[in-house]
């Protein structure tokens, strides 16, 4: 017998090929575009409804956050008691989201009760009614909340790292304030609703193990000519008004950790720099092995965690670095940061570190298109940038071939940490 | 339904196999029947650090984390007051890395000082970030105490404080891990698109040689049955008043154990439940509302927990809750309730079958329990609990003197204040 070695690594091979299963774009009987992937063994569907409905459609702040919130407290059928009731029995998840750019609603259901749950969803979506009594007590809820998240350093340095990024006139930088909550009568989110929420501004996906009444089903709930009508969007272009000053501090005083933001506008997944950029991200922070933990976390010990991430959206995309260290390292880890990302100009990348992190993020991307509820979201990745799935292909391809050179010319073209905005929350 | 193989090598490792063949990824679950209540009183929050010295470095591995990064791969892990589990996914060709650097921190750990030091101080920060510096983030550190006298789970798993952490040697370190780490006191399971037969060759090969430790049988301290409601009053800076109670409750394995978890549901689960129709929508006294049970190894604790509306009196918001716990230890349920909670539990395990990790995760925590199978038994159990054992349940669990309860105060603009250092 062959004593076992232990010394050296097992045989292994880069992922060669990543098989998905795409979205199949069909229509409903009143031609709105519905996107299906039908994927899995579980006999569960996950529909998502995604309008422009998010807070660059809104004049006033916390518009569509709160419209999006009560559309299920009361439509025309069904109380807001009923409908939790009914999602409630039937085991169903329904989620609301509204983010800088779409309102999302979700619904996760087993497939034998479609039906019963879709036909809440239709009222939601159609007859939504806004009652005064139930949002005053969502008011209230909300604003107890809010005042609960701003004493966290985190929620404080991430909400003035958008405002000087974008500067507050623009949609991505404006931050609501307590106040706001007050200004805002029920009759402002009915109106955003009844502008927004209509089937021309929807995007249907459609993702688990779908049958023939799956669709017949989606048909008579959706398919009608009900809530069919023109949309007005904002399209107005906003430009980037960052500040002049490149370095706050929110003052904290009995905080035992500052929360840190470093970082810049740059751009979203449109733009041809962006997958070379993600590869960059990955190595200095996108990943438990990147530098920044190397250093911060697993040297220094100054922090639970430190990431960076490379933010898309549609009309823009931003890079942070994100972390929350003891009070009295906040200037160490920035210096280190900022070492880190002049390393990232000055030198190479080494070749093993970048073979581990093509690796890396190959593997990632096979968890990527693992499952029909990943396969949905990796499908919206696509969607709202109107882009295709030769996106994906081109992302592998820059993952196995981009050089340590082009990395290098990238970091100095958009990393230099000169040109980064710094926000600590605490000390 | 979640199939499986099951063996056992002669060390003690027990093994399990699930086959998916609907993913390209598989998923490796090591789980160690070593949790936070294995410590000793003075020597607390170990298990946890020690989970975080074992990503520092093997005696064959000399960097956990990098191989499997260079083989696609990705993992992490969680301690709980029960058990430590390790857990990695990564794409099926390359499944052999997982067992090479499983086995090898298995074999033995090789962590210099400076990493100790170093993860003392990660750990410090974490206690930090998650305890200290956050808004009622120190509620289970006070709970704890006061719930369990005798038993372990009277600290969490990060620690009773900082300093216990701090202490921390490399004598100690050791000791842990050969009281704790071995293949007589760990459970693998593997899934994924792979055969039994593939999986007892590569656990033979990597994880046969490892010597049996002969870990010895824990004897904890049972907790004495409480006899007289305990309170606990503290003032902090934060921005509203809150309210928590626990109640004991059984123990993961009892019979009572699903009724219990019926009745969270039933107070608790979702937007149409008691709790919070009655006391967050109807009577507006609270702005949120959370009622969950600690579904531990040994008897567990029944949480109901909330954040008062600014001007509501500590007094009436406890005693809208008493009141709905009275109603529901009357039966008065209405006649779909029950359907309703069992409904949703079921959906929420055919969901956490989609995912191949999940599955391996839950096969070991079962198995960990005494059997896997009962994994398979699950939704039975639930779908056969009566409105009687639900009554049954409630009147046990919910009398004052098994109650514990911390009242959490904002402190007031003034008081803020003046104690501020």
């Amino acid at each position: 017998m062959i004593a076992l070695n232990r010394k050296t690594q097992p045989g292994f091979r880069q992922v060669e090929k990543i098989e998905m299963i795409k979205a199949e774009k069909l229509r409903l009987a009143n031609g709105l575009p519905l996107y299906v992937i039908n994927a899995g063994t579980q006999d569960v569907l996950k529909i998502d409804f995604i309008f422009n409905a998010g807070s660059w459609e809104q004049d006033k702040p916390l518009t569509a956050f709160l419209t999006n919130l009560m559309l299920n407290e009361g439509t025309k059928n069904f109380t807001g008691c009923r409908i939790a009731e009914k999602f409630d029995y039937y085991g169903a998840h329904f989620t609301v989201n509204a983010d800088k750019q779409y309102a999302t609603l979700t619904l996760i259901t087993l497939s034998k009760y479609l039906k019963e749950t879709l036909e809440i969803v239709e009222d939601i979506l159609k007859r939504s009614v806004f009652p005064q009594k139930e949002y005053e007590s969502v008011l209230q809820r909300e604003k107890q909340q809010f005042i609960v998240e701003n004493t966290k350093v985190n929620i404080l340095a991430r909400n003035k790292f958008s405002q000087v990024l974008y500067g507050s006139s623009h949609p991505y930088g404006k931050v609501a304030i307590l106040d706001d909550y007050d200004n805002l009568p029920v009759e402002q989110l009915r109106d955003f609703y009844l502008r927004l929420y209509s089937g021309n501004n929807c995007n249907i996906i459609i993702a688990g193990k779908i049958g023939n009444d799956t669709l017949k089903t989606l048909d008579r709930f959706l398919g009608g000519k009900d809530w069919i009508k023109k949309c007005q969007l904002n399209l107005t272009s906003y430009k980037a008004k960052g500040d002049k000053e490149k370095f706050y501090l929110l003052k904290k005083e009995d905080a035992v950790q500052s929360a840190l933001r470093v970082g810049k506008v740059l751009f979203n997944k449109l733009h041809p720099d962006f997958l070379g950029m993600q590869v960059l991200n990955t190595i200095l922070g996108g990943y438990f092995g990147s530098r920044l933990m190397a250093n911060i976390r697993e040297d220094k010990g100054y922090t639970y965690g430190i990431g960076s991430i490379f933010v898309s959206m549609k009309n823009s995309g931003f890079f942070v670095i994100v972390s929350e260290v003891g009070a009295d390292v906040s200037h160490k880890t920035i210096k280190e940061i900022e070492l880190e990302l002049k390393k990232l100009r000055n030198e190479l990348v080494p070749e093993d570190e970048l073979k581990l992190v093509r690796n890396y993020m190959l593997g990632e991307m096979l968890n990527a298109f693992d499952g029909p509820f990943a396969l949905a979201e990796a499908f919206r990745g696509l969607l709202d940038y109107d882009l295709d799935y030769d996106f994906y292909d081109k992302a592998v391809h820059t993952i196995k071939t981009i050089t340590a050179k082009e990395l290098n010319t990238l970091a100095n073209k958009y990393l230099h940490e000169g040109t980064m905005y710094k926000v600590v929350a605490g000390k | 339904m979640i199939k499986f193989d099951r063996f056992t090598l002669k060390n003690g490792l027990r093994v399990i196999v699930h086959k998916d063949n609907t993913t390209p990824i598989v998923a490796f679950n090591l789980l160690y029947d070593v949790g936070a209540k294995d410590e000793h009183p003075d020597r607390t929050g170990f298990a946890h650090l020690f989970e975080h010295l074992m990503f520092g470095g093997s005696v064959n591995v000399p960097v956990f984390d990098k191989p499997l990064q260079m083989v696609g791969g990705e993992n992490n892990a969680f301690t709980t007051n029960d058990i430590t589990n390790y857990y990695i996914t990564l794409p099926k060709e390359n499944l052999e890395t997982a067992f090479w650097i499983e086995s090898d921190r298995m074999l033995s750990l090789a962590f210099s000082k400076k990493k100790l030091d170093v993860q003392r101080n990660v750990v410090v920060e974490e206690f930090k970030q998650r305890y200290l510096n956050q808004p009622y983030g120190d509620v289970w550190q006070l709970l704890r105490p006061l719930a369990y006298k005798k038993h372990p789970y009277q600290w969490s798993t990060i620690g009773k404080e900082i300093s216990h952490i701090q202490k921390a040697s490399m004598e100690d370190v050791k000791r842990f891990f050969y009281n704790h780490y071995a293949p007589d006191n760990a459970i693998l399971v593997v899934a994924g698109n792979i055969t039994t037969a593939e999986i007892k060759k590569l656990a033979e090969k990597w994880f046969g040689p490892i010597e049996k430790r002969n870990v010895k049988k824990r004897k904890l301290p049972k907790e004495p049955v409480q006899k007289k409601e305990r309170k606990l009053t503290v003032k902090r800076d934060v921005p509203f008043d809150s309210i928590f109670k626990v109640y004991h409750m059984c123990s993961r394995l009892d019979n009572a154990y699903h009724a219990t978890d019926l009745i969270s549901d039933l107070l608790s689960g979702g937007r149409s439940s008691r709790l919070y129709v009655s006391i967050v929508q109807e009577q507006k006294l609270f702005s949120e509302i959370e009622g969950y049970i600690l579904g531990s190894n040994d008897p567990g604790l029944f949480v109901i927990s909330g954040k008062l509306i600014k001007g509501v009196k500590m007094k009436n918001a406890e005693a809208a809750i008493n009141a709905e716990i009275e109603k529901l230890k009357l039966g008065l349920l209405k006649k779909q309730e029950l359907e309703k909670v069992k409904n949703k539990i079921e959906a929420n395990i055919v969901l956490s079958e989609m995912n191949v990790m999940n599955k391996a995760m839950n096969l070991a925590y079962f198995e960990s329990l005494g059997d896997a199978d009962n994994i398979n038994s699950e939704i039975k159990k639930y779908r056969k609990v009566t409105l009687k054992d639900i009554i049954k349940e409630a009147n046990k669990i919910f009398t004052r003197q098994n109650c514990s309860t911390l009242y959490y105060y904002a402190k007031r603009k003034a008081e803020s204040k003046k104690h501020k250092p």
